[in-house]
């Protein structure tokens, strides 16, 4: 399970923006904006790191239990799935 | 916004361009269709200060980039950045001939170009904007709006009260060029159907988000609050990931370092001092004549009604996601994305209210 390839991510005044590029721009048109930890897991999915992986990572950056953090991956893997934007093989 | 700028493009400079196309780089271009007896030429022109060779082949083509044109064998040519060569591309020609036919060929070919160099400009550290831009005191004023809100209205009543002062950059699709001194907003051959254009590079000093309203306001934004709408303003090659990512780099950088307001205008007087005052930090009543408007508006003849094909494609939406920083926010983040994500309809249809 991995981000499809096609997204371009970058902070723009502060802000974390991705764009879907190539045949994905076609697909997706406007942007996507994320915060802080959107943006950790993202990036994380984006290297196709396994949630429990990117949870663990998260605990060590902000102040969060590890039940908590792993629940936030698979909610936002969820809904990453749910928009089309994950390549499952 | 001269007489002559704000008229046809000017005729003028026609015959140089042309004789740029037979000459120097002039050439029959390789892949031409079998059977088709047009000679493909490539005119010169210096876009903003990057070398274009546009390859065409309808003898009004040249027209449309007449403020641009240069001679390629010009030292001051090879100075330039690029060069970015343009090669004819029959299918976007055929494309805007289709959905604009009454414009006609040398249009499409104009239009087709528009496409090609706009992916390009970021590697040139340019990228290109949708709104209008004016200068004044050597400084630029970018005003964006949706279509039909009037920003073409509103820089033509700065010109109006503020006189031959105000000078046009370009009404439709300035570029904007970011360097370590400054940010620049340039003019280009592409400025909508006023065709208000001038080949200037000047320091950009404000960008103004227009809406209507019933009172003149106008505040000071941060840039995480038009992210989203000013997504909309810029043209992204998303043909091309690392292009797409400069793009986006370049866009920090403008939002980061030029001041961003909003406005809330109607069409007065008053409107214009708000903007002027509030951007430029000068007196508005020191500038102009406490009267009616001194020099008129002046307007051009549309060639036609048609939305114009090289509007900026990537459009947006005004929803935006918050800036919650906990992970116990991200799922709300992620709804927002949907939101975000379905919206693209390309708004701009023609801008009818200018110029009035």
């Amino acid at each position: 399970m991995k981000i499809k390839d096609g997204f371009v991510l970058r902070e723009v005044a502060g802000q974390t923006v991705v764009i879907g590029v190539g045949a994905l721009s076609e697909q997706f048109h406007g942007m996507i904006r994320l915060n802080d930890t959107g943006a950790e897991i993202w990036k994380g999915l984006s290297r196709g790191d396994a949630p429990e992986t990117i949870a663990e990572h998260l605990t060590k950056t902000y102040d969060v239990d590890a039940d908590r953090a792993l629940a936030d991956v698979q909610a936002f893997v969820t809904d990453a799935r749910s928009h089309g934007f994950l390549d499952e093989a | 916004m001269s007489e002559k700028n704000m008229n046809d493009v000017a005729q003028d400079g026609v015959s140089g361009l042309h004789e740029a196309a037979q000459s120097g780089i002039g050439h029959a271009a390789a892949g031409q269709p079998a059977g088709e007896s047009a000679r493909t030429l490539v005119l010169a022109c210096n876009v903003a200060g990057v070398a274009c060779e546009v390859s065409f082949r309808q003898s009004d083509t040249p027209r449309f980039f007449a403020d641009y044109l240069t001679d390629p064998r010009a030292a001051e040519y090879r100075q330039l950045l690029g060069p970015v060569r343009v090669p004819y591309r029959q299918d976007l020609v055929d494309a805007c001939l289709k959905e604009f036919p009454e414009n006609g060929p040398a249009y499409a070919e104009w239009s087709a170009a528009y496409a090609e160099i706009s992916n390009e400009m970021p590697r040139y550290n340019r990228f290109v904007f949708h709104g209008a831009a004016v200068e004044f005191n050597g400084k630029a004023y970018l005003f964006t709006a949706p279509s039909g809100t009037g920003k073409s209205t509103h820089i033509a009543l700065w010109r109006s009260y503020l006189g031959e002062r105000v000078d046009i950059v370009n009404g439709d699709k300035p570029i904007i060029r970011v360097e370590d001194d400054a940010v620049y907003a340039c003019g280009s051959p592409w400025s909508g159907k006023e065709q208000w254009q001038r080949p200037v590079q000047v320091p950009l000093g404000g960008v103004c988000f227009l809406r209507r309203g019933v009172e003149n306001t106008i505040r000071r934004v941060r840039p995480d609050e038009y992210i989203n709408a000013i997504m909309n303003c810029i043209f992204i090659p998303t043909q091309d990931s690392a292009l797409a990512g400069r793009a986006l780099e370049l866009l920090d950088q403008l939002l980061t370092r030029v001041p961003l307001y909003e406005l809330h205008c109607d069409m007065s007087r008053d409107a214009v001092r708000t903007s002027f005052e509030a951007m430029t930090g000068k007196g508005f009543d020191d500038y102009t004549l406490p009267d009616e408007p001194k020099t008129p508006v002046a307007t051009r003849q549309k060639t036609s009604d048609a939305a114009d094909p090289t509007d900026v494609q990537r459009a947006a939406d005004a929803a935006g996601a918050g800036d919650a920083a906990s992970p116990a926010n991200t799922a709300d983040d992620t709804a927002n994305v949907s939101e975000t994500m379905s919206a693209i309809a390309a708004t701009d249809a023609t801008e009818n209210e200018a110029a009035k």
